[in-house]
């Protein structure tokens, strides 16, 4: 049984972006309660959280090792952990693409880079790194 | 032998080769010395001047704002009117109360701690330590003030704040406890140093006094050298704090850097100097939120720079008292 003991939120940095997401979308932008600690990264909430009984935080799913993922209520009631399909799809509400963004005409070595960030190999890094790549053919 | 020391400046001297004059290079170099010399000057000055400019615009640009810089305010969603620090938020709220609460408590916190340690080692080896204990410690302690900050940080991070929380059970593993044992770190070389220093420029002609009219050598310290250097370790004191009041790595490594107000020695802080580490980074130039940054840099500016004036004027009483007026160099 859980003892009666408050609950450690650990957050970001307010010069983070995940801060920003987190406050916008999660928050609907209200504010982080003043105890909520900053950490200098992601890798250093999973860290306080994983070493903390009470602790919670959030932060992108590639880091997530040595924690326990709870998972969210999705728009349906569903309760979803993140995955490959319930991010792409949509249904985990918190998923957020990485966009790239290009000011050159087409062609070149940036249409290269663009084309590569599609294929298989690259698909195959991102996974390994933790996030979850684009669709075929997207 | 004084008469040998004193440099002759600019006065006409007999020099080996029969001329009189001070040579023009001799003038030249000495016009170069004293330019470097003011480089220093300038440059603490255009410190102030650059981030003051950097602050200023707050006093006339959206002024409205300047109350809830310092005074609590309801804001929506709040139960009641608060000091808030959220500099990135809806709206943002630049509350520093929060922040001066933080650099206080652990400031305070680690004088509490680092004083007492410093200031009985300090009387130990100058007043009852043998020599070999002496040499040993000494440099010992001093070496505390050569560890780089981020490593004293790490340090605490990890194991001063496994240790507290091992001891106590506390909520918070990152609190203003764990950051202020960590900066005691680094505080007390600076009180031990400037006390211990105080202490050994008490003449011995007080001690040869005190012991020749009887009193014990605890006595002797207690009542007689320790009283004598007292404007001296007021002045490591001072530095000690406006040594605290500026560190920055420590604390935000681990102080948990939330802006907290509350007066527990538990509950995570935010301080000053984290704050603008942490924020600077991502804040557009110019905004009300640069502004307030920069402001807190000119508050620190002007605490570190006024305790070291106080320091600075007691060392010099504490000069006048043992050596009389005359000693004033």
């Amino acid at each position: 049984m859980v003892p009666d003991w408050p609950v450690v939120l650990y957050s970001r940095e307010n010069s983070s972006g995940t801060y920003a997401y987190f406050k916008e979308h999660v928050l609907k932008k209200a504010d982080f309660v003043a105890e909520a600690q900053s950490l200098p990264g992601t890798a250093a909430v999973m860290y306080a959280v994983s070493h903390d009984r009470y602790g919670i935080g959030y932060g992108g799913v590639s880091r997530g090792h040595g924690v326990r993922l709870v998972p969210l209520v999705s728009k349906t009631g569903m309760d979803v952990l993140p995955s490959a399909r319930s991010a792409s799809s949509g249904e985990y509400p918190l998923a957020r693409p990485l966009l790239v963004y290009r000011t050159t005409e087409r062609g070149g070595e940036v249409d290269a880079f663009v084309r590569w960030l599609g294929e298989r190999p690259a698909r195959a890094l991102a996974l390994e790194a933790g996030f979850f790549p684009l669709e075929e053919g997207t | 032998m004084t008469a040998l020391a004193r440099p002759v400046r600019g006065k006409p001297r007999p020099s080996l080769l029969g001329s009189t004059a001070t040579p023009r290079w001799e003038r030249i170099v000495e016009r170069l010395i004293a330019a470097v010399a003011f480089v220093s000057v300038a440059a603490v000055l255009s410190i102030l001047a650059f981030v003051a400019r950097e602050a200023a615009p707050l006093f006339w640009e959206g002024r409205e704002h300047l109350p809830d810089l310092i005074l609590p305010r309801q804001w929506a969603g709040y139960d009641a009117p608060a000091h808030v620090w959220q500099p990135v938020g809806f709206p943002p709220k630049h509350d520093v109360v929060p922040l001066l609460i933080g650099t206080l408590k652990i400031t305070g916190l680690a004088m509490l701690v680092a004083g007492p340690i410093a200031l009985l080692s300090a009387v130990y080896i100058a007043e009852l330590a043998p020599r070999r204990v002496r040499e040993v410690v000494k440099p010992a302690i001093e070496l505390f003030a050569g560890i780089p900050s981020v490593v004293l940080g790490f340090f605490s991070l990890v194991f001063i704040a496994h240790f507290l929380e091992r001891l106590f059970g506390l909520t918070y593993r990152l609190n203003a406890l764990v950051a202020a044992l960590g900066l005691a770190l680094t505080i007390i070389p600076v009180v031990f140093t400037v006390s211990e220093d105080a202490l050994r420029a008490v003449p011995k002609s007080l001690r040869e006094a005190s012991a020749a009219l009887g009193a014990r050598r605890w006595q002797t310290t207690l009542l007689v050298v320790v009283p004598a250097a007292l404007p001296g370790i007021a002045a490591a004191f001072v530095l000690g704090f406006g040594r605290a009041i500026g560190e920055t790595m420590i604390v935000l490594m681990a102080s948990g850097i939330a802006p907290v107000v509350d007066a527990s020695p538990v509950s995570s802080a935010r301080t000053v100097t984290a704050t603008i580490a942490a924020e600077l980074g991502e804040t557009a130039r110019g905004g009300e939120h640069w502004r307030v940054l920069f402001a807190l840099g000119v508050l620190l500016f002007l605490i570190t720079w006024a305790l070291d004036r106080m320091g600075a004027s007691a060392v010099a009483r504490l000069r006048r008292r043992l050596h009389g007026p005359e000693a004033e160099s």
